[in-house]
């Protein structure tokens, strides 16, 4: 059975688009990394609003993905921007 | 290094001025720094072994009894050095007659006669000729078309010292001040060339304040300046700023990055260090977004020019997004 | 007058400025203020190739006998698109009082992801095997930011097989800048050049270009402006000038860099449609708006700003003026490969077809009939431009919108405003800004100058 979580941005984030990588900083704890290749596209896809399925159809395109593999990324993606704090899974509700 | 504010209020308003963010809001006090706090910062300056003592403001020459802080900060064996725009109170001018110019000096902010009007340039004529070349003029840029050239009537005119600082209208975090962007550079750095070769046909040299980048120059304007002996840097450095509250800021455009309390025990390494950790992140990018990948930037040839003109181009973004997951 | 004979000197101009005379020849690099006198002795002295000059004159007449540049020849051999155009939708979220793009129904269709995927794949890899250093994507409208997605995934998708190649890319979009913050902050990311409709203040942005239902749209477009001035992007603002508002170009200049620090301002004169007089707006007359732009120009570029009117940029030298017979390939959302942006049934008014072919899959078929017809429509089989010193430039303007079709020296309006400008800018380069108000200020004179048929060196006397 699945479920959806719900990934936000951490609210201490802030992020900057350069020539060659996405820069993103905790301002609470000034830890930074650079995004680069999927990871950048995928964060600035979200920064513009993209909902999960079109965020999955972008990427299979842009990578020449199939669907499958394109949301394999993305979740990967998501789940290990969470472990290093910069997004929050919002707590499921009641 | 560190500067000493010493007066919350001023007698202009420059549209660039970097106080913009910090002493925007009205004070319940008169907005000078009380004498038994300057006698705090003197030691703060004695424990961090800094020799200069740099007063500023607001325009610190107001302060009621600058006299008596620069007597004080002289009998501590202090440098002084004052940012001031040169329209003091005779009192203020007096003390610093009585300074030989080896002891201190004195940073006179001027602009163009047209933005400022005849009656300002003349005050500030007076104040340069009387202080000699105790005095340094400064020229902050915050338009593409500034026209630098009445420096060097006023220098011709006065007799202060024959050199200009120039600085780089940079933004306070709000962006509320004028200021300089990025993609101006270029234009600007191309008449600074122009001002340079004016002034070294009077013998007058032009030094640069921090911000400045090495990409807004060729290297042919960049060979120019060097050989009519700019003094040219690619630093920011931010010089700690003592508010007369007893908060340190990193530096006034970066004021809404929060102040840190200056106690007994703190000097100006410890607070540099902790204001450098607090911002490290952000000193990854710079003003452009090639500024991250650049040589320059990493060998720390080049710092990526202004702190405050970085920081403003991170956003936070709130962005969600929604996500199966197999139920473990 | 005489036949054109391309080896007879057909590059070299001269224009009367007050009491002297521009020499100018574009193609030697060659900007000269001569008298009469002079200039009749060069005249003589080319006609019958009698190169022995000395003095001042001497140096600039070796100057005109010494191998010019090479004139710029329309684009000939295998088809290498110059580059990408993408339309992705015709659609609007604007009402434009003077748009004579609105479309009805068909503007609601947007181009397919699926397309936009195989057209600028099928681009790049042009780009691959011609070996081109610089590839360059444009977005056009209708309003592209209506079909966002397309330009999320042009860009994206560029950018990765632009690192693959190994060369540059340059991506620039024409766009109303109704957005919200965080795609402003995208396209000042992503986009080196941005061109920006923004009319002016207030009082004529919200009266030229309201939402569809007319509520005024200045301060989404005003904040779109500060923020892409903030960003890495060239903001080139363009303005809309009509005959209300040509009086005020100068004052928009200043208004305009005061408010948003662009790169470079663009006055255009209102290009007449049905929509546009239906709205009551009608174009300036060409010499207030040609006259107020050279006023406008200085405070531009005392701002560090480029004031830039595209048919008079003496920089350029060009076959033709627009995207039309550079091998341009624009893909519209029904599959069509154009060389033009403008509406199909536009070009057919004027009965040009600019259709080059159409995407089918990945690939393009592209017609060499097709090809080679629109190549044809460059500035050498456009008459009236043969002798005007603006023919390398302006290059005859617009096919669709301008495309002159008089006699030799039978100028339009359009016409007229660019000599104008083009002579400004000509002495301007030459430091003549004091020329140049002395001769605007008189216009009579300057008319007379602006109408002459020939302005051919080899034509002198019956000009003079």
């Amino acid at each position: 059975m699945s479920r959806t979580l719900t990934f936000c941005c951490n609210e201490a984030v802030v992020w900057v688009k350069d020539a060659e990588q996405i820069l993103v900083v905790d301002t609470q704890s000034q830890r930074h990394r650079a995004l680069r290749d999927r990871e950048a596209v995928i964060w600035e896809l979200l920064a513009v609003g993209y909902p999960h399925e079109k965020l999955v159809q972008m990427l299979s395109l842009v990578f020449s993905l199939v669907p499958a593999e394109a949301e394999r990324v993305l979740a990967e993606a998501v789940h290990r921007w969470c472990e290093e704090g910069l997004v929050c899974r919002e707590v499921d509700g009641g | 290094m560190a500067n000493l504010s010493v007066s919350a209020v001023c007698n202009q308003a420059c549209p660039y001025c970097f106080t913009h963010d910090h002493l925007a809001a009205p004070r319940a006090d008169d907005g000078f720094l009380r004498m038994e706090d300057f006698d705090a910062r003197l030691d703060f300056l004695d424990r961090s072994g800094i020799d200069q003592a740099r007063l500023l403001g607001g325009e610190p020459t107001l302060h009621p009894r600058f006299a008596e802080l620069v007597e004080r900060a002289r009998a501590r064996g202090k440098h002084i050095v004052v940012f001031t725009n040169g329209l003091m109170p005779e009192a203020a001018l007096a003390s610093l007659e009585t300074l030989a110019p080896t002891e201190c000096t004195v940073m006179v902010n001027v602009n163009h006669p047209a933005e400022a009007g005849e009656e300002v340039l003349e005050r500030q004529r007076t104040t340069l000729r009387r202080l000699g070349n105790r005095a340094l003029l400064g020229f902050n840029i915050y338009r593409v078309n500034f026209e630098p050239d009445f420096l060097l009537t006023l220098i011709a005119e006065t007799g202060c010292r024959p050199s200009v600082r120039l600085g780089l209208a940079q933004p306070c975090l709000s962006g509320g001040n004028r200021y300089i962007l990025p993609h101006q550079y270029v234009a600007i750095g191309e008449r600074i060339v122009r001002f340079a070769r004016a002034a070294a046909r009077l013998d007058a040299t032009v030094e640069f304040d921090c911000g400045f980048v090495r990409c807004m120059w060729s290297d042919a304007d960049l060979r120019t300046l060097e050989s009519l002996g700019a003094d040219i840097g690619w630093r920011c450095n931010p010089i700690l700023d003592i508010d007369i509250d007893g908060g340190v800021i990193y530096c006034y455009p970066l004021a809404r990055l929060g102040s840190l309390p200056l106690t007994e025990r703190k000097d100006a390494a410890g607070l540099r260090a902790e204001f450098e950790s607090l911002t490290q992140g952000y000193r990854q990018a710079g003003i452009f977004q090639e500024c991250s990948t650049c040589g320059l930037k990493q060998s720390g040839a080049c710092s990526g020019g202004c702190l405050a003109t970085t920081i403003r181009r991170f956003r936070h973004t709130p962005f969600r997004v929604c996500m199966r997951s197999e139920a473990s | 007058m005489e036949p054109i004979d391309h080896h007879s000197h057909t590059d070299i101009f001269i224009l009367p400025i007050l009491s002297r005379f521009l020499l100018y020849a574009p193609l030697h690099g060659l900007a000269a203020l001569v008298d009469l006198t002079a200039a009749r002795q060069l005249r003589k002295r080319l006609a019958s190739r009698d190169w022995d000059l000395t003095g001042p004159l001497g140096e600039v007449f070796r100057s005109l006998a010494e191998e010019r540049e090479p004139a710029p020849l329309p684009r000939q051999g295998s088809f290498v698109p110059s580059f990408l155009g993408l339309l992705p939708t015709r659609g609007c979220n604007l009402g434009c009082r003077y748009c004579g793009f609105q479309t009805g129904t068909d503007g609601e269709r947007v181009m397919s992801l699926d397309l936009a995927r195989d057209a600028v794949t099928w681009y790049m890899d042009a780009v691959e095997q011609a070996g081109v250093q610089q590839a360059e994507v444009h977005f056009f409208g209708g309003e592209p930011f209506c079909a966002e997605e397309v330009l999320d995934l042009a860009v994206h998708l560029a950018r990765r097989r632009a690192t693959e190649i190994g060369c540059t890319l340059a991506f620039e979009v024409a766009t109303n800048g109704v957005f919200d913050e965080a795609r402003a902050r995208w396209a000042a990311d992503n986009l080196d050049t941005v061109v920006l409709s923004l009319d002016g203040p207030p009082d004529i942005q919200n009266r030229h270009r309201p939402y569809r239902g007319g509520q005024p749209s200045f301060e989404e477009v005003a904040r779109t402006a500060r923020v892409l001035s903030e960003g890495t992007s060239d903001l080139c603002i363009r303005a809309c000038v009509t005959d209300e508002t040509v009086e005020r170009i100068p004052e928009l200049a200043a208004w305009f860099c005061e408010q948003f620090r662009p790169g470079s301002i663009c006055f255009e004169p209102l290009q007449p449609s049905p929509e546009s007089e239906a709205a009551g707006l009608r174009p300036p007359d060409a010499w207030d708006f040609a006259s107020q732009f050279i006023r406008a120009a200085p405070v531009l570029e005392s701002h560090g700003v480029r004031p830039v009117h595209a048919a008079a940029d003496i920089q350029t030298k060009r076959v033709t003026f627009c995207p039309v017979g550079r091998d341009a390939a624009i893909v519209s959302p029904d599959s069509t490969i154009s060389a033009c942006y403008l509406l199909q049934r536009d070009w057919e008014a004027k009965g040009l077809d600019l259709r080059l072919g159409r995407m089918e899959g990945a690939s393009a078929r592209l017609d060499s009939d097709a090809i080679a017809s629109v190549r044809g429509l460059n500035v050498y089989n456009k008459p009236v431009c043969a002798r005007c010193f603006c023919k390398y430039h302006c290059a005859g303007g617009c096919h669709v919108n301008h495309g002159p079709r008089g006699p030799q020296g039978g100028y339009d309006r359009l016409c007229i405003q660019t000599r104008i400008i083009a002579v400004r800018n000509v002495l301007a380069a030459m430091e003549q800004d004091d020329l140049v108000r002395a001769w605007v200020s008189q216009r009579e004179v300057a008319e007379a100058a602006i109408g002459q048929p020939s302005d051919l060196l080899v034509d002198l006397e019956a000009s003079a």
